[in-house]
C-alpha cells in the first residue's frame, strides 16, 4: 500500500521536485567561483556565500508547493472521495501522504548536499572556515523547512474560505519559520522546536481531516 | 425531522441481515437541512435505487454511508459498522463508484489497477480482466484520454475486483449515452449480483432504475418519502383525467392526491393507491368523461415529486420488505 501511494505521490511531486533540482544545479553553477582569484590557491573551487539566500528560497518554495500539491490536488482532481473510499481509511492515507512528503524531503536534503558538496567540498585546504559559513545556514534551512511543508499541507487540507481561515496555517507557520533558524544554540534548539512544531501541525492535520467533509 | 406519517414506505422488516441501516441521519449545509432524519434499511441481496430531484440529498446520503461526510445527527451503519469508523476489513468489502468517476486521470488503466490493488486484501484479477476484455478497454491509455463511458467502465472494473459484498454507486451513469449506460448497468448486475451481494445506487435516469432496481427510495428536500419495491410504487400511482362541465373554482382537495393540473375544463389528478374514496370524490365533481391511466416509473416519479410538499400523500405501511 505504501509503495503504491509512494509511487502515485512521487509522480505528482516529480515536476516541482525536478524544477527545484534544476534550480539548485543552476544556482550551484552560478555560485561556484574560482577561488584561485580570491585565495591565490590554484585549482580550488568554492561556493559563493550568496548561494545561501537563493537556496533558502528554493527550499521554501519546494516545501510549500509539495504540501499544497499533496493536499489541494486531491480537491482539484476530485479524488479525495476515491482515495478515501479505498480500504486504507483516511488515517492511513493521510499518514502515507505525510510519510511520502518526509521521504521526498530527505531526498531533497541528499540532493542538496550532493550538489552543493560539489562546490563546497572542493574547497579543501585554505578555506575550511568558508565551508562552515555555508554548511551552517544550509543545515538550518533543511532542518526548519519541513514546518513550512506541514503548514502548506494544512492550508490545502482545510475547506474553509481562502480569505483568512484557510491561509492562516500557512501564514502562521511562515512567520514562525523565519524566527526558527535564528534561535540561539540552534543545533540543539531548532531540531527540537521544529520536531515539536511539526508534531503539533500534524496532529492539527489529523483533527482537521477527521472533522472535514470530503464532499 | 422526518414526518413518518407523510412518508411512502413499505416499512422495513427488522429481521435478516441489513448491510445498510441509517437512524435519523441528518446533515446540514450552511443552515439548510439537506438530509432530514433519514431512516433507511436495505436488505441484503437487494438492488436499491435512491432517487430524487437535484439537491434532494441523495449524494450527501451516499457520502455519509461511505464515511466521507459527517452526519450532524443520527447514524449510518454499513455492514454492521459505524460508517465513519469503519475498519479496513469492512471497507475492503465495499466498492464505491462516484459521480463523474473520480480517478487519477494521469494514470493509465494498468496504472490505476496497480495503484488500487495493494489496498485490498483480496483482489480478483480475473474479474478485472473480464470487464476490461468485455469493454475492449485500451490498458496502456491514460484515463484523461478515455471517453466518459470508458472511464465509467474502468471504475466498474476497479469496483468489482475486490468482489465486494456491497456496491455503492453515486449516479454512475450520468453523462453516458444510452448504449453505454445500458451496457454498464447490465454488466454491473451480471458481475456483482450474486447470492448475498447488495447494490445501492443513486440515479436520475428512471428507465435505468426501472430495469435494475428491485427497491426504490425517493428523497424530497432531504426527507425519504418513498421506501418501497419498485413495482409497488409504480403500481400505486394512477392518473385520472376527467373532463368537467366547467373549470374547478378552487384547487382539488382529496386525501391521497399527489399532484394535479387543470387546463380549461380538463383536470388531471394523480392519486396514491387509487380507490373507492377517490372515485367518490371524482363522482362528486360530476365529470363528463373519465380515464384512469397507469404510469411508468418515470411518470410516477415526476407526478409524485412535483406535487406540493406540504400535502404529500402517504402509502399504507406494509409489513414485508421484499
Amino acid at each position: 500500500m505504501f509503495k503504491s501511494m509512494l509511487k502515485k505521490e512521487c509522480v505528482e511531486l516529480a515536476a516541482p521536485f525536478l524544477l527545484a533540482v534544476t534550480g539548485l544545479v543552476l544556482l550551484v553553477s552560478d555560485s561556484v567561483i574560482d577561488s584561485s582569484r580570491h585565495l591565490h590557491a590554484k585549482g580550488n573551487w568554492m561556493l559563493d556565500e550568496d548561494f545561501v539566500y537563493p537556496f533558502l528560497m528554493i527550499s521554501l518554495a519546494l516545501a510549500a508547493i509539495m504540501g499544497l500539491i499533496q493536499s489541494l490536488s486531491e480537491d482539484v482532481q476530485g479524488t479525495w472521495r476515491y482515495v478515501l473510499a479505498l480500504p486504507g481509511g483516511w488515517r492511513r492515507i493521510l499518514s502515507l501522504k505525510i510519510g511520502v512528503g518526509a521521504v521526498v524531503w530527505l531526498c531533497w536534503g541528499v540532493v542538496s548536499a550532493a550538489i552543493s558538496g560539489l562546490g563546497i567540498l572542493a574547497d579543501v585546504g585554505p578555506a575550511g572556515e568558508t565551508w562552515f559559513r555555508l554548511a551552517d545556514p544550509m543545515l538550518r534551512i533543511l532542518v526548519c523547512v519541513p514546518v513550512v511543508y506541514c503548514g502548506a499541507f494544512l492550508t490545502g487540507l482545510r475547506r474553509a474560505n481562502w480569505f483568512f481561515s484557510r491561509l492562516a496555517p500557512g501564514i502562521g507557520v511562515m512567520l514562525c519559520w523565519f524566527i526558527l533558524p535564528y534561535l540561539p544554540h540552534w543545533w540543539i534548539v531548532a531540531p527540537v522546536v521544529t520536531a515539536g512544531f511539526a508534531a503539533v501541525l500534524i496532529s492539527v492535520m489529523f483533527h482537521e481531516a477527521s472533522h472535514r467533509d470530503f464532499a | 425531522m422526518a414526518d413518518p406519517v407523510n412518508k411512502v414506505t413499505t416499512g422495513s422488516s427488522t429481521s435478516g441481515p441489513h448491510p445498510v441501516v441509517t437512524d435519523r441521519l441528518t446533515k446540514y449545509y450552511g443552515g439548510k437541512r439537506v438530509v432530514n432524519g433519514l431512516n433507511l434499511t436495505i436488505k441484503e441481496g437487494s438492488v436499491y435505487a435512491l432517487l430524487g430531484r437535484n439537491g434532494a440529498g441523495k449524494s450527501t446520503t451516499i457520502k455519509m454511508l461511505m464515511g466521507l461526510v459527517h452526519p450532524d445527527f443520527g447514524s449510518a451503519t454499513v455492514l454492521g459498522e459505524d460508517a465513519h469508523h469503519m475498519s479496513a476489513e469492512t471497507r475492503a468489502q465495499i466498492a464505491w463508484v462516484g459521480e463523474g468517476h473520480p480517478l487519477y486521470r494521469w494514470m493509465t488503466i494498468d496504472g490505476a489497477i496497480n495503484f488500487a490493488k495493494p489496498f485490498y486484501p483480496v483482489w480478483h484479477d480475473d474479474l478485472v480482466e473480464q470487464v476490461i476484455d468485455h469493454f475492449k478497454l485500451p490498458r496502456k491509455r491514460r484515463l484523461y484520454r478515455l471517453s466518459n463511458g470508458q472511464r465509467a467502465q474502468v471504475s466498474l472494473a476497479l469496483a468489482v475486483a475486490s468482489d465486494p459484498k456491497l456496491l455503492i454507486l453515486d449516479d454512475p451513469t450520468i453523462g453516458l449515452d444510452t448504449v453505454v449506460r445500458r451496457d454498464f448497468l447490465e454488466s454491473m448486475i451480471q458481475i456483482i449480483q450474486q447470492e448475498g451481494r447488495t447494490i445501492v445506487f443513486s440515479s436520475h435516469i428512471l428507465s435505468d432504475v426501472d430495469r435494475v432496481a428491485d427497491h426504490i427510495g425517493i428523497m424530497l428536500d432531504g426527507v425519504l418519502r418513498v421506501d418501497a419495491p419498485t413495482e409497488r410504487f409504480r403500481d400505486a400511482l394512477r392518473k385520472v383525467v376527467i373532463e368537467l362541465p366547467a373549470p374547478l373554482p378552487k384547487p382539488p382537495d382529496c386525501p391521497g392526491l399527489a399532484s394535479w393540473a387543470q387546463t380549461g375544463s380538463r383536470l388531471e389528478l394523480v392519486f396514491v393507491d387509487f380507490g373507492e374514496a377517490h372515485q367518490s370524490y371524482i363522482d362528486g365533481l360530476s365529470p363528463v368523461t373519465q380515464d384512469v391511466l397507469e404510469l411508468n416509473l418515470e411518470d410516477a416519479f415526476v407526478e409524485y415529486t412535483r406535487g406540493a410538499r406540504g400535502v404529500m400523500p402517504s402509502f399504507v405501511r406494509e409489513v414485508a420488505h421484499v
